[in-house]
């Protein structure tokens, strides 16, 4: 609160007030040192006067989504590796959608290991979900390229518990990346600093998956809002479902700005593609249903996705 | 008072064994109960328990490592000792020998004994031999044998009963009739080549191993303090000193922990146990600790803990493992380790793998298995050898029958969560075989822009129906679109052109990501 008050102020005061207008040397200075302050309170991470690509947790070489609009936009050159991420659905009944873009990152994080390194995925499970969506399926797992050889699961009851076994599996870097569906009322910004500090001492990542829509503090690196997306047809059937597609929104990043993608995935490649508006039919069919973001709003809500992360800590 | 065992027979219950009173009033092993109550009406009986039998020699066994650490057991009665260069500890033979009867004779029991070079002289001996001596001398076998019958050569019956068709019942007669005619008696080889074996072993012509008992095991640790603990900290560091006592105790064993016990004594004599279990055998004393430690905390001291032991009650070979030379553990006893964390921490909610199972029906084509059970490893896939490669043109190792049929199986389209219970959905379909065009799930319509399918999968019917009174009818499955881009795994249970059927229902099953 405090510190949006002074952002404020200052763009109040450089705006309107002649009076105590800043000048430009003073104006630098201070932002600076509010820079630095972030800084020191975040404690970790790329700061954010850090160029792209420098990040300190790890080469963004193991885990990218292959796609170089994508990558290039994210600080670290694509997913910071030990690091917590969100993925959200956008709303309820979203949750397939989040489960299987998790899945897809994992997939890629299974692509960017050293050959030799066999290390499977734990995908830890709140068992609340299982009612309302279904238990995750292995043969559709399969078809990311988490068979049953690089995938471990374990159900859990308790939200206590399950952070506790995510932070247990983080540290003992015996998986490779720990997936988990939880409980999005427990994982306040408490819970996700622990998971984002357990991967940074594990060296292991982190995704945490929200099946319901979700907006609260975070100290993930970054935050992925998934909702379905048409498909594009496949050439030689028009009216049958094309590959998985789906509407990305990252909305916090820390040392990026936000954006907003349409992607589809191939099961056979354990690819991405960017779909763009005109060869795919995402933009024509108009069914997006709050219409395109933003920019504007998303510039704002980034600002916030910067600052207010390490403040409730 | 006359006494018997009595063991269920083909008619009837039968005497197992006589007491001496009970002999003396002429009662033999193997006759009828009936028969012999008729004989001896006071006589008192008991069912027959060979369990216990072979529980109480081995006791008597590890009890007879008094004498000599080599004791092997000779059922249903008998102790083989090898008392090779022990004797002059007790005297000499003869004094070993008395040692052993008088002591026998203090528990209550009759004890026969019999010395010799060679263990089957000896058996021999203690079991038939007469009331004379019973050391046989260095090289006497040959004599002291001759007297004995043929049974004392452990045979069975089938063998004893062709000696004593030729009329040889004594083991003397046996030395002097040459061994190929001897063969034409026996119609069997084997039985020959056994009792030409026997009477060698016995001579001490071959020479026949005794397997002795092995030293009993028993992996536990015991630590005792002068004061009580009364913090937590100080039972951690009375469980880390345990953990290290234990573990190289394993390892010289070559044993790995599968079961521990921690046993906490309190000073007021009530005492606390802490269990945990693990998925591999492990002997590293940071692991045991750390399966145990978080349980601990919730232990109440009471007035204080001057003692615990630590016990491995399972145990299995730890196989000679090759681990990296750039980690602490391997990758496998990594996720072990992480694995009993896990299920320990978490009670009931063990790590687990997934298998495919080859089956058709969606529901049944996986498997839950626990990490441990699953023996899954996690290694990386061997490097394709020059020999396997030559068979085939493109140099591709050849895939195993099982990973083949894994990939068909991905293959094919599936959801990523498939509903643990069908939900039975409305729809607007086109008949006879047309995907829905809209249909209502979870109170929500939805309009269906693209589907695939159908994918017919015909129901096990060599299975029992789940519902009892509707056998399972062919499912239809349709993968479909709606407008939002969300897709649904759907079947139509049952066809719209059977007859005398009811007509088909709609069901969700899976949704796809």
């Amino acid at each position: 609160m405090n510190r949006h008050g002074q952002a404020y102020q200052l763009r109040t005061s450089a705006a309107g007030q002649p009076r105590n207008r800043l000048d430009a040397d003073a104006r630098a200075r201070l932002i600076g040192r509010l820079k630095g302050r972030i800084d020191r309170i975040a404690g970790d991470g790329p700061s954010l006067d850090a160029p792209a690509g420098a990040a300190p947790g790890g080469t963004a070489a193991g885990w990218i989504t292959g796609l170089a609009g994508i990558d290039a936009h994210l600080p670290a050159g694509g997913l910071e590796l030990h690091g917590a991420h969100e993925v959200v659905g956008r709303s309820y009944g979203d949750a397939p959608a989040a489960l299987g873009f998790a899945a897809a990152l994992a997939a890629r994080r299974l692509i960017g290991l050293q050959p030799e390194d066999r290390r499977p995925v734990l995908w830890v499970r709140a068992l609340g979900e299982v009612s309302e969506y279904g238990r995750l399926y292995g043969h559709g797992l399969a078809r990311f390229g988490l068979t049953h050889d690089r995938l471990l699961t374990v159900s859990l009851r308790k939200p206590a518990a399950v952070l506790w076994t995510i932070e247990e599996a983080l540290r003992s870097r015996a998986v490779s990346m720990v997936v988990c569906d939880g409980d999005h009322d427990r994982f306040d910004l408490t819970a996700t600093r622990r998971a984002m500090l357990a991967a940074q001492e594990g060296e292991t990542p982190c995704l945490m998956v929200f099946t319901g829509p979700r907006d609260g503090a975070t100290a993930a690196r970054t935050r992925w809002l998934v909702a379905p997306a048409p498909s594009i047809p496949p050439p030689y059937d028009a009216t049958a479902p094309g590959n998985p597609a789906w509407r990305l929104e990252l909305t916090r990043s820390r040392g990026s700005r936000p954006g907003a993608w349409t992607v589809d995935w191939h099961h056979a490649t354990h690819r991405f593609s960017l779909v763009s508006p005109p060869a795919g039919r995402t933009a024509e069919t108009g069914i997006d249903r709050e219409g395109p973001v933003e920019p504007a709003a998303v510039g704002a809500r980034a600002v916030r996705a910067g600052h207010a992360g390490p403040e409730g800590a | 008072m006359p006494f018997v065992l009595v063991t269920p027979g083909p008619r009837g219950l039968r005497l197992a064994a006589c007491n001496d009173e009970a002999r003396a009033r002429g009662l033999q092993p193997g006759e009828r109960l009936a028969d012999a109550r008729a004989k001896v009406p006071d006589l008192a009986s008991a069912v027959h328990e060979p369990a216990e039998d072979a529980a109480s020699l081995l006791r008597m066994a590890r009890w007879a490592e008094r004498w000599s650490p080599w004791v092997a057991m000779d059922p249903p009665d008998g102790l083989l000792l090898d008392v090779t260069g022990v004797a002059h500890l007790f005297g000499d033979e003869a004094m070993l020998v008395a040692d052993m009867t008088g002591r026998f004779g203090k528990l209550n029991m009759t004890a026969r004994a019999g010395l010799a070079g060679t263990a089957p002289a000896a058996r021999a001996i203690a079991r038939f031999g007469q009331m004379g001596s019973p050391l046989v001398a260095e090289g006497a076998e040959r004599t002291a044998l001759a007297t004995l019958p043929v049974e004392a050569l452990d045979l069975d019956t089938g063998t004893v009963t062709t000696l004593r068709r030729a009329g040889l019942k004594r083991i003397g007669q046996l030395y002097d009739v040459p061994r190929a005619s001897l063969a034409r008696r026996f119609r069997a080889k084997d039985r020959h080549a056994r009792l030409m074996e026997r009477l060698d072993a016995a001579l001490g012509l071959i020479r026949t191993p005794l397997s002795p008992l092995s030293p009993p095991v028993e992996f536990a640790v015991r630590h005792a303090v002068m004061d009580p603990l009364m913090s937590h900290d100080g039972v951690l560091a009375m469980l880390e000193h345990l953990g290290a006592a234990l573990c190289l105790k394993l390892t010289r064993a070559g044993e790995g922990a599968l079961y521990l016990e921690l046993a906490l004594y309190r000073a007021d004599g009530s005492r606390a146990v802490v269990q945990a279990g693990l998925s591999r055998p492990s002997a590293r004393a940071e692991h045991l600790v750390r399966l145990l430690a978080p349980r601990l905390e919730k232990v109440d001291l009471g007035f204080g803990v001057d003692a615990a032991s630590l016990k491995a009650r399972e145990t299995q070979g730890l196989a000679a493992m090759q681990e990296a030379l750039t980690r602490e553990a391997g990758v496998g006893t990594q996720l072990a380790e992480l694995a009993d964390r896990i299920a320990t921490r978490q009670d009931g909610a063990p790590v687990s793998v997934t298998v495919p199972v080859a089956s058709h029906q969606p529901e049944r084509a996986e498997e839950v298995k626990g990490f441990g059970e699953s023996g899954a490893e996690f290694l990386p896939p061997p490097c394709p050898s020059p020999a396997s490669g030559r068979g085939n043109d493109d140099g591709q190792p050849e895939t195993s029958g099982e990973s083949e049929a894994r990939t068909r199986v991905s293959g094919m389209n599936r959801p990523v969560t498939l509903l643990d219970r069908p939900e039975e959905i409305q729809v607007i379909a086109s008949v006879p075989d047309g995907p829905p065009v809209r249909f209502t799930w979870r109170h929500v319509a939805r309009k269906v822009l693209k589907a695939s399918g159908p994918e017919r999968i015909a129901p096990d019917w060599w299975r029992t129906p789940a519902r009892p009174g509707r056998p399972p009818r062919t499912r239809d499955y349709y993968t479909v679109e709606d407008e939002a881009g969300r897709r649904y795994w759907i079947y139509r249970e049952g066809l719209y052109e059977e007859q005398d059927q009811p007509s088909p229902d709609w069901f969700v099953h899976g949704l796809f990501e």
